[in-house]
């Protein structure tokens, strides 16, 4: 960026602080790619030291102790589904149906409870809450007396387990630093499959030992759910990426020369976000992507496997259910060694190259699904059961692995939003989907045939995870680079330089397979005019659509009045003063001028009284107009619709207006005039940005300009610096620019 | 918002609670009725025998109509404290003479004061995971007032084995 004095004289002297630090970016990267766990090499440190250095063993233990239990009510009803049946008087396709209302409530807890911990670090508290609930829920299951109570206890312990998805692996993530927790997950996943073990022996003991009924297991798994809750009691939210973010920031202090400001100063990017705005967010995110749509297939392959390994297990081997239980709470104790192996060597693997960790757990999907099949084929009982549970154990192992992927690469606010999103890919998408194409596949080639059909769901999954391998290096430096453009625009700040009202940073944005816009800086200072300028197709446009909130970027940061607006919704953009005249396209044709007016000022909820003061005012600016107040704007001139369109923007009273394409196919004197109220509006405080193909016009304004050439950057600086480079004038469109403008 | 969130979650405990109760509910195991025949899993034939011992409990006498048990074959009972009657039907309340017997039969309810029932016949069980012909026999008891008598409900599962098809 040039350093050129600008107008207002408002940052003369001094340098662009990105222009400073420029040469310090790659070293303030690697810093905080080692801050989140890539250090490059395969040292891994010591379980206990590093557990003592963050939380220590009780969020571990507390939130292990929490997924053991999780499952009880579930596991009871299913087993005990025709006890409850025998007793209550109700249908076997009514408890179903109670099942499959559990798990719709379990799915759409996930996204209000995500919601719910997005602005504050509460995940603990909601932690403890849930178990709390659940655990009641799973005991008055025991006092039910009829069809609706079922249908309550259900509903509530499904709303409340939701949050073992949406809550737990993200406060584990921020529980610990990142060189521990790939165990840390694999610990957590454990505690799970040992959940799949605890609770059919308990159910056999409190049934065969303690005669109870299942009133009386539903009230004594209750109990010990209580007692697991009661045990979480102490878990305290650390704070949102405490030992990931906080120490990026200071890595990136330390990069340049430890002068930046402390971290309580920096504006947090997804503190304004709300819930869509977050998820919109994720899904731009290339691994994001790729990990929800593994999920949505691994869904196909999980879902059915379950039910169609019961029914193989009854007909190939004649097991009864009681010996099913038991075969399956066997299986899961393969988990142990094959989580024990992940924990130590995916923690190696993430450290040196997350790529590697990603190639990892596609592989061990691949192997759970030869696993499977080789258990549909093999003769020898004992060695189908080692293969059952090789199954069990190596989709248990890849779910930490995915899960320290995913949550990695974007910022610690979003986590529990992508545990949300996975969940429901997984489990609504993916296991609604795979019952609905594999149904009939067991009535045609038995269910032997459908668990081997389950390969091809089960394949796709690891190719579509290994695609992954390719984005999650460079997914894992956007997240780094927005990080460190608020460190930026912070330290701005630090050494008194008021960080400019519009500040576009390291900009890519797409349109499906088409990159438009490559790595683009843009600013804008308080009360300037800057002109946008370039070829057709340059991305003048597309620009504006990022700045005002039309368009999302692939990577890059857009701060608006130092606040990151990046990825906040365009109507929210404009409640902070930010106002779009699109062009050509800014009226709406069947609407009166007025209404044309009113619309764009309800658009901000004000009230009557100062709407109507502001469509007064609009039309004083604009004589012409308030003369045909009543008019339809189908009626008006385009140079009448283009002072409308700058109407309905200065309604809402802009600090920023985007203006694009001003004089498109108007007249010189039309042209003159509009230019003549943008004058106007800056000389009232407005910044204005200009995208114009008439660089004449634009050039006598602009107080600074950009020129774009294919998606980049090819000059910044003021107006008279830009009629010195001919090798852009002599762009076609240019000619004559010198010669309008005049020293 | 923590209003709200108040409000939902009253609403919430309220509906658990109005279908939950604290008198009637059997916590433990009731051991009076032992199933014997068939016993658990077992492969028979038709007719199927079902029988079973009962110890600490007063069989009512067999002049009164309704009986002491009530046998249910691939069918969930009725719930604690209703009658048969709650199980027949509009069209058969507007049938004299109905429910009968046979009534009872065909739907797979077999109200008896005595210690066994047989089961000559049992339909196929279309489209149940566990196969067609796995079966379960479900016995409830029956009060002095032809009520189900408290929760206690006795099962068995079985499979039928028909022999060759015709």
């Amino acid at each position: 960026m040039n350093g050129e004095a600008n107008p207002r004289g408002r940052r003369s002297e001094a340098p662009s602080f990105a222009d400073e630090l420029a040469a310090e970016r790659a070293d303030a990267r690697a810093a905080a790619r080692r801050a989140f766990g890539v250090t490059g090499g395969g040292q891994v440190p010591r379980l206990r030291g590093a557990l003592a250095a963050s939380s220590g063993w009780y969020p571990l233990l507390a939130l292990g102790l929490l997924a053991l239990v999780d499952e009880f009510q579930s596991y009871a009803f299913f087993v005990l589904g025709p006890e409850i049946s025998a007793t209550l008087g109700i249908s076997k396709t009514a408890l179903a149906t109670l099942v499959l209302v559990k798990s719709i409530a379990i799915t759409i807890a996930v996204m209000p409870l995500a919601a719910f911990v997005q602005r504050r670090a509460r995940r603990a508290f909601v932690s403890i809450a849930t178990a709390f609930g659940w655990s009641v829920m799973t005991a008055l299951t025991g006092f039910v007396v009829d069809v609706w109570g079922l249908l309550g206890v259900l509903s509530v312990d499904g709303l409340t387990t939701g949050s073992v998805r949406a809550v737990h692996t993200p406060l584990i993530m921020d529980s610990y630093e990142p060189g521990v927790r790939a165990r840390a997950l694999a610990f957590y996943r454990g505690a799970n499959a040992m959940g799949n073990i605890t609770a059919p022996l308990l159910v056999a003991l409190l049934t065969t030992v303690f005669a109870l009924t299942w009133r009386g297991v539903f009230v004594a798994m209750g109990g010990v759910c209580l007692v697991a809750a009661a045990f979480a009691v102490g878990l305290r939210d650390p704070g949102f990426g405490h030992y990931d973010v906080d120490r990026a920031r200071a890595a990136t202090r330390s990069a340049s020369k430890g002068d930046a400001p402390t971290v309580a100063e920096v504006p947090d990017d997804a503190a304004s976000l709300g819930f869509v705005e977050i998820a919109r967010r994720l899904l731009l995110v290339p691994t994001i992507r790729r990990v929800l749509a593994f999920n949505v297939v691994l869904g196909m392959l999980l879902v059915p496997m379950s039910t169609f390994l019961f029914f193989f297990l009854e007909e190939r081997w004649n097991m009864s259910p009681g010996a099913r239980g038991l075969l399956f709470a066997g299986a899961a104790a393969f988990s142990f060694p094959v989580l024990w192996w992940f924990g130590r060597n995916g923690e190696r693997m993430f450290r040196r190259d997350p790529a590697a960790l990603v190639v990892l757990a596609s592989w061990t999907i691949g192997a759970a699904v030869l696993a499977l099949a080789g258990a549909v084929f093999v003769p020898l009982f004992a060695v189908m059961v080692v293969l059952v549970g090789l199954t069990l154990a190596f989709v248990a192992a890849a779910f930490p692995a995915i899960s320290l992927i995913a949550l990695s690469i974007v910022p610690p606010r979003m986590r529990p939003h992508v545990a949300a999103l996975v969940g429901i890919a997984l489990a609504a998408v993916g296991g609604v989907g795979g019952l609905v194409l594999l149904g009939g596949v067991d009535r045609r080639f038995g269910v032997g045939g459908a668990l081997v059909a389950l390969a091809i769901p089960g394949i796709a999954a690891a190719i579509v995870l290994l695609g992954a391998r390719r984005t999650v290096n460079d997914d894992l430096d956007r997240m780094i680079d927005q990080l460190l453009l608020g460190e930026e625009l912070a330290a701005l700040a630090e050494r008194g330089i008021p960080a400019p009202l519009l500040a576009c940073r390291r900009i890519e944005f797409s349109y499906g397979a088409l990159q438009v816009l490559f790595q683009l800086d843009f600013e804008v200072e308080e009360g300037q005019v800057v002109a946008l300028l370039g070829t057709n197709g340059a991305g003048k446009s597309t620009l504006l659509r990022v700045v005002s909130g039309l368009g999302l970027p692939s990577s890059g940061a857009v701060h608006f009045r130092g606040l990151d607006v990046t990825y906040v919704d365009a109507e929210r953009r404009v409640a902070l003063g930010m106002a779009l005249v699109p062009g050509g396209r800014g009226v709406f044709t069947a609407l009166s001028v007025v209404d044309n007016l009113r619309a764009a000022a309800y658009s901000l909820g004000r009230d009557r009284r100062s709407v109507e003061r502001g469509i007064e005012d609009a039309l004083a600016g604009f004589p012409a107009l308030a003369d045909r107040r009543n008019q339809p704007a189908s009626t008006l001139s385009g140079g009448e619709r283009q002072m409308l369109a700058l109407g309905k923007a200065l309604i809402l009273r802009p600090r920023l207006l985007l203006v694009d394409e001003l004089s498109l196919g108007l007249a010189p004197r039309i042209v003159s005039e509009l230019l003549e109220t943008v004058r106007t509006i800056n000389a009232r405080g407005t910044a204005v940005v200009l995208v114009e193909q008439s660089v004449n016009l634009a050039l006598s304004i602009a107080h600074r300009a950009y020129f774009l050439q294919r998606g980049r950057v090819r000059f910044e600086g003021v107006p008279a610096d830009l009629l010195e480079r001919d090798d852009l004038l002599r762009s076609v469109f240019l000619e004559g620019a010198a010669s309008a403008l005049g020293p | 918002m923590r209003r709200r969130l108040r409000l939902r979650g009253l609403a919430a405990v309220i509906v658990v609670l109005t279908g939950c109760g604290l008198h009637g509910l059997d916590f433990f195991q009731d051991d009076r009725v032992e199933i014997v025949a068939p016993e658990d899993a077992e492969t028979v034939a038709l007719p199927v025998v079902v029988e079973w011992t009962v110890k600490d409990l007063t069989i009512a006498s067999p002049e009164r109509p309704g009986g002491s048990f009530v046998v249910f074959v691939d069918r969930e009972p009725m719930r604690p404290g209703q009658s048969l009657a709650a199980l027949v039907d509009d069209a058969c309340e507007q049938r004299e003479g109905c429910p009968d017997q046979d009534w009872f039969v065909e739907r797979g309810i077999y109200p008896t004061t005595e210690t066994s029932v047989v089961l000559e016949t049992v339909p196929k069980r279309r489209g149940e995971p566990g196969g067609d012909e796995v079966h379960e026999a479900t016995i409830v008891l029956l009060d002095e007032e032809g009520r189900r008598s408290g929760e206690a409900a006795f099962s068995v599962t079985f499979e039928i084995d028909r022999g060759p098809e015709p």
